[in-house]
C-alpha cells in the first residue's frame, strides 16, 4: 500500500500493478495514457491544497484532501478553482479501469481497453484510440473522439460531439445544443443513435453497411448518399427517411429537432488482398476490415 | 498548430516512410500504429484515399506486385520531403518527446486530435454539400438508379488532364520565347496555382 501526499510537482512510478484508477479532481489538467510497463504518476503543476495518491489492493486513487471545514459561500466562489488546481498525468496498464472526474479543465484519455468513464461539467475530453467501453459525459464543452473501437456513449448539454475514424460497434452521442459529427467503420452489426436538439448531424458509414436506417428532423433537411434509402413516396428533403442498407443486420438512428441531418458513405479499401499480407502477423483491424470487404 | 497525429503531418510522415523504401499498403498502416505508439490504427478509408490523392500530385506511385500495391516515393514526393526537411526534423523530435514525458504527450494527443477531427468535419461538410448538390439537380431523377455519384474515373481523369497540362504549358513557354523575368512570372503563376491544389487536397 502506497499512501502519499503531493504539494508540489514530482514524479512518482508504482512497481505494484493497478487494475482500477479513481481520479478526481476540482479544476486544471488530466492526462490518462495507457501504456504498458510500471505506472505512472505525474504532477506538473498543482495550486495550495494537496493531492493524495493512494494505492490498495491494485486501486489508485487520485484526489484532494477532504475539505476539513464546510466553506461559506463566497469562499466556493473565490477559492475553489484557486486552491484546488492540479495538472496530473498518469500512464497506467492499458487494461485498467478507468474513472476520470475533473470539475473544470480538459481530459484527455489515449490507449485504454478496458471502460473508461469521464465526467467533466465544464471542459472539454479528448479520447484517442479507446477500446472497450467508453462512456464521456459533461454539462459543458465538446467531446472529440479518435480511432478506438467497443462500445462509445457520449453525452453534453451544450457542446460538440465527434467521432472519427471509430470502428465502434455501439455508438450513442447525445446533445442538446451542439453539433454530433460521427465518422465510423463500422463492423457487420453495428448499433448507431444520434441525438440533437439544436445541431446538424452528419454521419459517414462505410458504404457496404448493413444497416437499418431511421433519420428525423422536424425543421432542418436530410441529405443521404445511400440513394436505397429514399422510399417512392418521400423525397430527399423530407422531414425523415427511413430505409435498409445491405442486410440490414445493424441500426442507425440519427434525430435532430432543428438540425440538417447528412448521412455520408465512407468509401470501403478497394483492394482487400492488399490486406491480407501472407509473411506477417495480422491484427485486428486490418483482419476485421479483410473480413467485410470479403 | 499541428503534431503527429494531424493529417497534414500524417501525410508528411507517410512520404517519410515511403523515403525509406517501397512499401505496400498495410505495411504503412502497421508502421504508423507503432509511429503512434499502437493508440491509434488510421484505417484503411483513411490511408488510401490520401495515398490516391498524393499519387495524382505526383508524390508517390504504385505497382502491383502479386495482388497488392506496392507504393514508391517519387522525385516529386523526395523533393516535397527535401523542402519541408525542417517539420520533418520536428515530426521526429515530437516523437522522442512523447515517450518520456507524460505531460507533453497530452497535450500532443489533444492538439493531434483535435486537428484530426476538425480536419475530418471540414471534409465531410464538403461531401456532405456536394452530394446535396448532386441530390438536387434536375437530372436526379434519372440518375436514380444509378450509384449517387460516381464519375467515370475522377482518377484517371485527372491524370489524363494533369499531363495535358503539363504538355500544354510547356509547349505555349517554348513558343513564345519569353525572357527571363516574364519566365519568373510563369513559374510564380504555377506556384500559386500548385498552393491553391495542396490547400485544397491536404
Amino acid at each position: 500500500m502506497t499512501h502519499r501526499i503531493i504539494d508540489s510537482p514530482q514524479k512518482l512510478t508504482l512497481d505494484q500493478p493497478v487494475e482500477r484508477l479513481d481520479v478526481h479532481l476540482v479544476a486544471g489538467r488530466l492526462n490518462v495514457i495507457g501504456a504498458d510497463g510500471p505506472t505512472r504518476v505525474e504532477v506538473t503543476r498543482i495550486s495550495r491544497a494537496p493531492l493524495v495518491v493512494e494505492h490498495r489492493d491494485g486501486h489508485l486513487s487520485v484526489r484532494h484532501q477532504r475539505i476539513r471545514r464546510w466553506p461559506g459561500l463566497w469562499w466556493w466562489l473565490g477559492q475553489l478553482g484557486r486552491r484546488f488546481r492540479a495538472e496530473v498525468s498518469l500512464a497506467v496498464p492499458p487494461d485498467a479501469r478507468v474513472q476520470l472526474r475533473l470539475i473544470s479543465g480538459p481530459v484527455i484519455a489515449s490507449g485504454l481497453r478496458a471502460t473508461t468513464d469521464v465526467e467533466v461539467t465544464s471542459g472539454q475530453v479528448t479520447l484517442l484510440g479507446l477500446r472497450g467501453r467508453t462512456r464521456a459525459k459533461l454539462v459543458s464543452g465538446p467531446v472529440e473522439a479518435l480511432g478506438g473501437d467497443g462500445e462509445l456513449t457520449l453525452e453534453t448539454i451544450s457542446g460538440e460531439l465527434i467521432v472519427a475514424d471509430s470502428a465502434a460497434e455501439r455508438v450513442h452521442a447525445t446533445t442538446v445544443s451542439g453539433a454530433i459529427t460521427c465518422d465510423v467503420d463500422n463492423p457487420r452489426d453495428s448499433e448507431i443513435q444520434l441525438g440533437t436538439t439544436s445541431g446538424g448531424i452528419t454521419v459517414r458509414v462505410r458504404e457496404d453497411s448493413d444497416l437499418t436506417v431511421d433519420l428525423k428532423t422536424t425543421s432542418g433537411r436530410i441529405t443521404s448518399a445511400f440513394t436505397q434509402l429514399d422510399t417512392a413516396e418521400s423525397v430527399s428533403w423530407s422531414k425523415s427517411s427511413r430505409g435498409v442498407l445491405g442486410r440490414g443486420t445493424g441500426r442507425l438512428r440519427a434525430a435532430s429537432t432543428s438540425g440538417s441531418i447528412a448521412l455520408l458513405a465512407r468509401p470501403v479499401a478497394d483492394e482487400p488482398t492488399d490486406s491480407e499480407p501472407t509473411d506477417e502477423p495480422v491484427n485486428a483491424e486490418p483482419a476485421r476490415n479483410r473480413e467485410a470487404g470479403a | 498548430m499541428t503534431t503527429v497525429f494531424s493529417h497534414g503531418r500524417l501525410r508528411l510522415y507517410l512520404l517519410k516512410l515511403l523515403d525509406d523504401g517501397p512499401k505496400h499498403g498495410y505495411e504503412l498502416m502497421r508502421l504508423l500504429e507503432n509511429r503512434f505508439l499502437g493508440h491509434y490504427t488510421p484505417s484503411a478509408g483513411t490511408i488510401y484515399p490520401r495515398l490516391q490523392r498524393m499519387e495524382t500530385e505526383g508524390l508517390v506511385t504504385h505497382a502491383a506486385a502479386g495482388g497488392r500495391k506496392i507504393y514508391r516515393i517519387t522525385e516529386a514526393g523526395q523533393a516535397e520531403l527535401r523542402q519541408r526537411a525542417d517539420e520533418v526534423a520536428d515530426l521526429e523530435a515530437d516523437i522522442q518527446a512523447s515517450v518520456a514525458d507524460l505531460a507533453a504527450l497530452g497535450s500532443q494527443i489533444q492538439t493531434g486530435v483535435h486537428g484530426s477531427v476538425r480536419d475530418l468535419k471540414r471534409e465531410l461538410s464538403e461531401v456532405a454539400r456536394q452530394t446535396r448538390r448532386i441530390r438536387w439537380e434536375p437530372s436526379h431523377r434519372m440518375s436514380a438508379e444509378a450509384p449517387p455519384y460516381v464519375p467515370a474515373d475522377p482518377a484517371a481523369e485527372f491524370d489524363r488532364r494533369l499531363t495535358a497540362f503539363v504538355e500544354e504549358v510547356r509547349m505555349l513557354v517554348r513558343r513564345a520565347n519569353l525572357s527571363d523575368a516574364q519566365l519568373r512570372t510563369a513559374a510564380r503563376v504555377l506556384d500559386g496555382a500548385l498552393d491553391g491544389l495542396r490547400r485544397l487536397l491536404r
